[in-house]
């Protein structure tokens, strides 16, 4: 084995201007090597300094950056390379691709253009050849009919489809390595797991050894040979996947490694079969229910969901999977009262949604609570974490401000914050402490059901571990009701009673989590099932589920 | 692509419409006779009568709008009584003027922009930086008719190297060379604010574009930075800047105004100033119809080819 | 002018509404807090700008304490001096001196600025509000800034003079209708993108009445946005007060105002080039105060929103 690239003593500071002095060191003294057609896998959460070691090596880095140290692609220095000299080694030597193929191409110059610059960069080639090469790389990334679609623009492609371009314009210089930040997290997980079968067989037919950044354990049990942990700008350990995952050497990989939350395997023990509650009056129900969202500018309206009936009972926490477009938002907006349906019934706590009035519906929406995924978002950024946790208790009117400020601390203990954060506006807190206080102002009324769209999905690992964990326990205590809508099939799994799979605006399946998440009924549950990367090297697939039905990577 | 053209159609007939009636009403909505307000104070009675006779003013108030509106559609303007002659002959002369003016500045204007907003947002040298952000803030705080005045008293008054006011003697036509003397202050004073603002837009919307992920797709690709500003980004901003180009049509139109009275470019400005001072009515309420039809025009215009150069637009059906 | 509708629609934040559910994962950006933020106007390019902008204002107010003269008084036998240290702007066609004229001028320019504006700003704001909040409102708005739109600015100003004749009223009044627009559309695009947000749909779940989530939420965070707008208009402002005074549809003489001072010379330059100096200086420094301040405040937004 030989070492293609190799990074000694890197160091990244940020200032906060051009030209000041530097403030935040982004990667302190990293070690690293890859080596010839191995795929390396760095994993860190938010801010360890993953992507920012993986832009130093194409000096993609902006001017605010400071680098030193030394990254080697075989016996040539890249640091301190002007970028005339960098231009000889991107994309011809190290190429690399982004997180989301949904801003990662030009949306106004076709396909076939963008790989044609890419292939120019580096060599004269004529128009026939060139088209040529066009064709011949997106038919090696897996677009079908390839010599019409290099004529399409990249909103006419899926998202899934765009990221084979974004690898195909990747591979036109024929790289020896590839530097792959993020390549799935932007994806749907069925698309995740065409595009990981992808990488791996490009992997085995030009040998150029990947370096794959990713915060998802799963794709790194899936891909990786070797696995380097990052954190707060340092190398944790970096060792063989199996050894990582089985046996690490570091307290934080463990941490990491046991924050993620895991489907149920045969191994689990089966749980006793569902409570036999007595059948209470569920809080909310919908039957029949049709939405749509009205079309803006005179397109027509978009049908968001198409017959869809299920309900929540008292106490019970309702997991509403699916992927994009599958609808599960909406649910979430017609429960909240935010969308009123279009067809079909919706019941609130026992009262019908459909034509209620104002003053009935504000009654009803005092006894529910929302919680959204975004925390930058969920908070006013001009008010305080108090009066944000307050507002559901000033708008209808309970308790005088003393009654209101100590609901508020008693809330913030709920949550695990300290009291003196009530005073903070959200900037000055982290992404974590801010769902905490989106779940606190949810609960401040006492509610019977909880709207949570997301609630983690914004959050690294173990942040969201930590949130999981305080839902769980808020809900034992408190008992309420929950609409708990989600992508990822894992955390549905760990806080979930009941399960509805949702597809294409309709529920697919719909059962108690452990049944649903076992041996599911529908095909499309199986197929979602499949595609979730196990974060367990030893389950490597070998041959994915789609490979397994006979389609083309 | 039509469908978008059909759509955009009947708020244009609208706006125009609308304007239309506010230029009629208005001249209706000053106190006393309008055949005398058109006339102007200097009038005979015999005068007045012709107008009345001939704006049909004796008719109800809709009638007169259609004869007015009939008689603008067929370029049957009517007379102007005050600064005399017939209106689509005054609006001939000054309009050759008025349209050699303009175009020459948004020439000017395009052309220092599209240069100077490029270099601007890719420079990573901080006293260029400085130089043009200094340069650009200035000519955006100067207005048009300050400008004029400054130039005339540096290259006109002080270092007279050019003449300071006033169309070539000859014609436009004659001597090319002394047009471009006599043409290059107002021009360059009427281009300078437009220049300024447009160079700002495609500035910072490039600094913006440079920030997209799919500029660190093309880097990581190889692809030069400098061809990247100047192809891959610069397409991205172009039908967004041509809206920005299109607005500022207004500016134009309005500066023109000034500037034809500062450098005494007998122009449409200058007839319309002319008009509003001595009161000529039926003048300015050409004028003003013409120049929001004119604006109104050219921002669906640029409306339109925006969409011809934006896929997602063009071919519909973006995701 | 125009160019201020740039700068606002640019300044709307989230235009785009969030939509589908794709989960959104922060990779790579922790939250790296600088300082509690100090107000932009006293810093760097703000406070320039501040200090430009009062000191016009300064001079203006305090004009009858630094004029050497009254503004209409005719000095005998000073017909188009030069300047001296008895006239440090020279005097005029009709023997009065420059540099008062040019101080008192100040005054009708100023009143417009600072009362036209914030006046149109405050109506376009409340029409820019309804309008975003009732459907036949939004229409009826939407086409009545269209037609107001569709008139150049001094287009605008020279027809609305037109009916009512020249003076500082109608300046006034041009200012306003020029202003309504611009506000009503930046004040509707940016409550419209508020409202697309978590924390206003939060609210809206927990059955906050409109009026509510409009008063709490909508307007203190479209406010920012407004002052920037406020700051790029009244630097239009003084563009059109003084245009219009310029091409002599102002204020009527023989009260001065920087425009007329400035139309007067320029015929009149060959005698005393220092004529046109004053107004061209003042007109200049507000201007260009006004544009640092809204410069500086467009930038402490990015800077904030990064």
């Amino acid at each position: 084995m030989t070492a293609v690239l190799t990074i000694e003593r890197l160091t990244v500071d940020f200032s906060a201007r051009r030209g000041t002095a530097p403030e935040t060191r982004a990667v302190d003294a990293l070690d690293l090597q890859l080596q010839a057609g191995e795929v390396l896998a760095l994993v860190g959460e938010s801010g360890s300094g993953k992507s920012v070691t993986a832009r130093s090596v194409l000096g993609l880095l902006p001017p605010t950056a400071t680098v030193s140290g030394s990254i080697r692609l075989g016996d040539q220095e890249l640091a301190g390379l002007d970028d005339g000299a960098l231009r000889q080694v991107r994309g011809a030597r190290i190429a690399m691709v982004f997180q989301d193929p949904a801003t990662a191409l030009n949306p106004v110059e076709s396909v076939g253009w963008q790989i044609t610059e890419a292939l120019r960069a580096h060599r004269r080639l004529s128009r026939a050849e060139a088209r040529e090469k066009v064709i011949e790389l997106l038919g090696l990334v897996g677009i079908e009919d390839a010599a019409a679609r290099r004529r399409s623009y990249p909103h006419q492609f899926s998202g899934g489809q765009r990221q084979r371009i974004v690898i195909a314009l990747a591979l036109a210089g024929d790289p020896e390595v590839l530097i792959a930040d993020e390549p799935t997290t932007a994806l749907d997980v069925t698309v995740q797991a065409e595009i990981l079968d992808l990488l791996r067989s490009l992997r085995a037919y030009t040998g150029m050894a990947l370096l794959l950044i990713t915060h998802n354990m799963g794709v790194v049990a899936q891909l990786a040979d070797r696995v380097a942990v990052m954190r707060a700008g340092r190398l944790v350990e970096v060792g063989d996947v199996r050894t990582i995952f089985e046996n690490p050497a570091e307290a934080y990989t463990r941490e990491l490694i046991t924050a993620v939350p895991r489907l149920p395997t045969g191994e689990d023990p089966v749980p006793a079969q569902e409570r036999t509650d007595p059948p209470l009056a569920p809080v909310f129900t919908v039957h029949d229910l049709v939405a749509d969202y009205p079309g803006r500018g005179g397109r027509a309206p978009q049908r968001a969901l198409n017959g869809v009936s299920l309900s929540v009972r008292p106490g019970e926490v309702l997991g509403v999977v699916g992927e994009s477009g599958s609808g599960k938002s909406t649910l979430g907006r017609i429960a909240a009262g935010l969308l009123r349906p279009t067809a079909g019934s919706a019941a609130l706590f026992g009262t019908s949604m459909v034509g209620i009035r104002r003053p009935h519906l504000r009654a009803l929406q005092r006894r529910i609570g929302v919680v959204y995924q975004d925390p930058a978002t969920s908070l006013d950024p001009l008010r305080t974490v108090g009066d944000s946790i307050a507002e559901p208790l000033a708008v209808h009117r309970r308790g005088t401000a003393a009654e209101r400020a100590a609901r508020v601390r008693e809330l913030l203990e709920a949550v695990a914050l300290p009291a003196s954060y009530a005073d903070r506006l959200p900037w000055q807190l982290s992404g974590g402490q801010q769902q905490r206080v989106a779940f606190a102002r949810a609960l401040a009324l006492g509610p019977d059901l909880l709207i949570a769209d997301e609630p983690t999905s914004a959050l690294d690992v173990s942040v969201q571990a930590g949130v999981l964990s305080l839902f769980r326990s808020l809900q034992a205590e408190l008992g309420f009701a929950c609409l708990f809508i989600s992508h990822d099939l894992a955390v549905v799994n760990s806080v979930c009673d009941r399960v509805a799979v949702m597809h294409a605006g309709r529920l697919t399946e719909e059962g108690p989590a452990a049944t649903v998440l076992r041996n599911p009924r529908s095909s499309y549950t199986r197929q979602l099932l499949a595609s979730v990367p196990e974060p367990d090297p030893r389950a490597r697939a070998g041959a994915s589920v789609l490979d397994r039905q006979g389609e083309p990577a | 692509m039509i469908r978008y053209l059909v759509r955009r159609l009947p708020s244009l007939a609208m706006v125009l419409g609308a304007a239309s009636l506010l230029i009629f009403g208005v001249i209706r909505l000053i106190p006393g006779d309008p055949a005398s307000i058109l006339a102007g104070p200097d009038a005979g009675p015999d005068t007045i009568a012709a107008i009345r006779h001939e704006l049909g003013l004796d008719q109800s108030l809709p009638a007169q709008y259609a004869h007015w509106l009939g008689g603008v559609l067929t370029w049957n303007l009517g007379r102007s009584y005050i600064i005399g002659g017939d209106i689509s002959s005054l609006l001939g002369a000054g309009a050759g003027n008025t349209v050699l003016l303009t175009s020459a500045s948004l020439v000017i204007a395009v052309a220092v922009a599209v240069i100077a907003g490029p270099l601007w947002a890719s420079t990573r040298r901080p006293w260029l930086e400085h130089l043009l952000t200094g340069v650009n803030t200035l000519a955006i705080a100067l207005p048009a008719f300050v400008t004029g005045v400054l130039l005339i008293l540096l290259l006109g008054v002080l270092l007279p190297v050019l003449p300071s006011g006033g169309v070539p003697p000859d014609g436009l036509l004659a001597d090319p060379t002394i047009t471009v003397q006599y043409l290059l202050m107002p021009a360059t004073c009427l281009a300078l604010p437009l220049a300024a603002v447009l160079a700002r837009y495609l500035a910072e919307s490039l600094r913006t574009e440079m920030s997209q992920p799919y500029v660190a797709t093309a880097l990581a690709a190889g692809v030069s930075r400098r061809r990247i500003v100047t192809r891959h980004a610069l397409r991205n901003v172009l039908p967004t800047s041509l809206t920005v180009l299109g607005l500022q049509i207004g500016t134009l139109l309005g500066g023109a105004v000034l500037v034809e009275t500062v450098f005494a470019w007998p122009g449409l400005g200058q007839l319309i100033e002319q008009a509003i001072i001595m009161r000529d009515y039926p003048v300015v309420q050409v004028l003003l119809l013409l120049s929001v039809g004119v604006f109104v025009v050219i921002q669906l215009l640029t409306d339109v080819v925006h969409a011809l150069l934006d896929p997602r637009i063009r071919l519909g059906g973006a995701r | 002018m125009t160019d201020t509708t740039v700068a606002g629609a640019a300044a709307v934040p989230g235009s785009e509404p969030p939509s589908g559910d794709v989960p959104v994962i922060a990779a790579g950006n922790a939250p790296a807090f600088p300082g509690r933020r100090r107000t932009p106007l006293l810093r760097g390019r703000g406070l320039t700008g501040l200090i430009l902008v009062a000191a016009v204002i300064v001079a203006g107010v305090a004009a009858p304490l630094l004029a050497p003269y009254a503004p209409e008084e005719q000095i005998r036998n000073a017909n188009l001096l030069g300047p001296s240290w008895q006239h440090l702007l020279g005097t005029d066609e009709v023997n009065r001196d420059v540099l008062s004229r040019t101080l008192y001028g100040i005054r009708v320019d100023a009143l417009i600025v600072f009362i036209a504006v914030p006046a149109g700003a405050v109506l376009g704001s409340l029409a820019g509000v309804v309008s975003s909040q009732f459907a036949v409102a939004d229409v009826v708005t939407q086409r009545v800034f269209d037609v107001l739109l569709a008139f150049p600015a001094l287009i605008l100003a020279i027809g609305l003079t037109a009916v009512t004749g020249p003076g500082a009223v109608p300046i006034g009044v041009v200012v306003v209708a020029l202003e309504l627009p611009l506000f009503g559309r930046l004040v509707r695009t940016a409550t419209l993108a508020v409202r697309e947000l978590p924390f206003v749909r939060a609210a809206e779940a927990m059955g906050a009445p409109r009026s509510w989530v409009l008063r709490r939420h909508v307007l203190p965070n479209v406010a920012e946005p407004v002052l920037v707008q406020l700051a790029l208009s009244m630097s239009g402002a003084v563009f059109i007060d003084s245009a219009m005074n310029f091409i002599g549809i102002g204020v009527r003489p023989p009260t001065p105002s920087l425009g007329s001072v400035l139309a007067a010379s320029v015929a009149n330059l060959h005698s005393n080039p220092m004529y046109a100096v004053g107004p061209l200086i003042v007109i200049a420094v507000l201007v260009l105060g006004c544009q640092l301040i809204a410069q500086a405040l467009t930038a402490d937004r990015r800077r904030a929103g990064a």
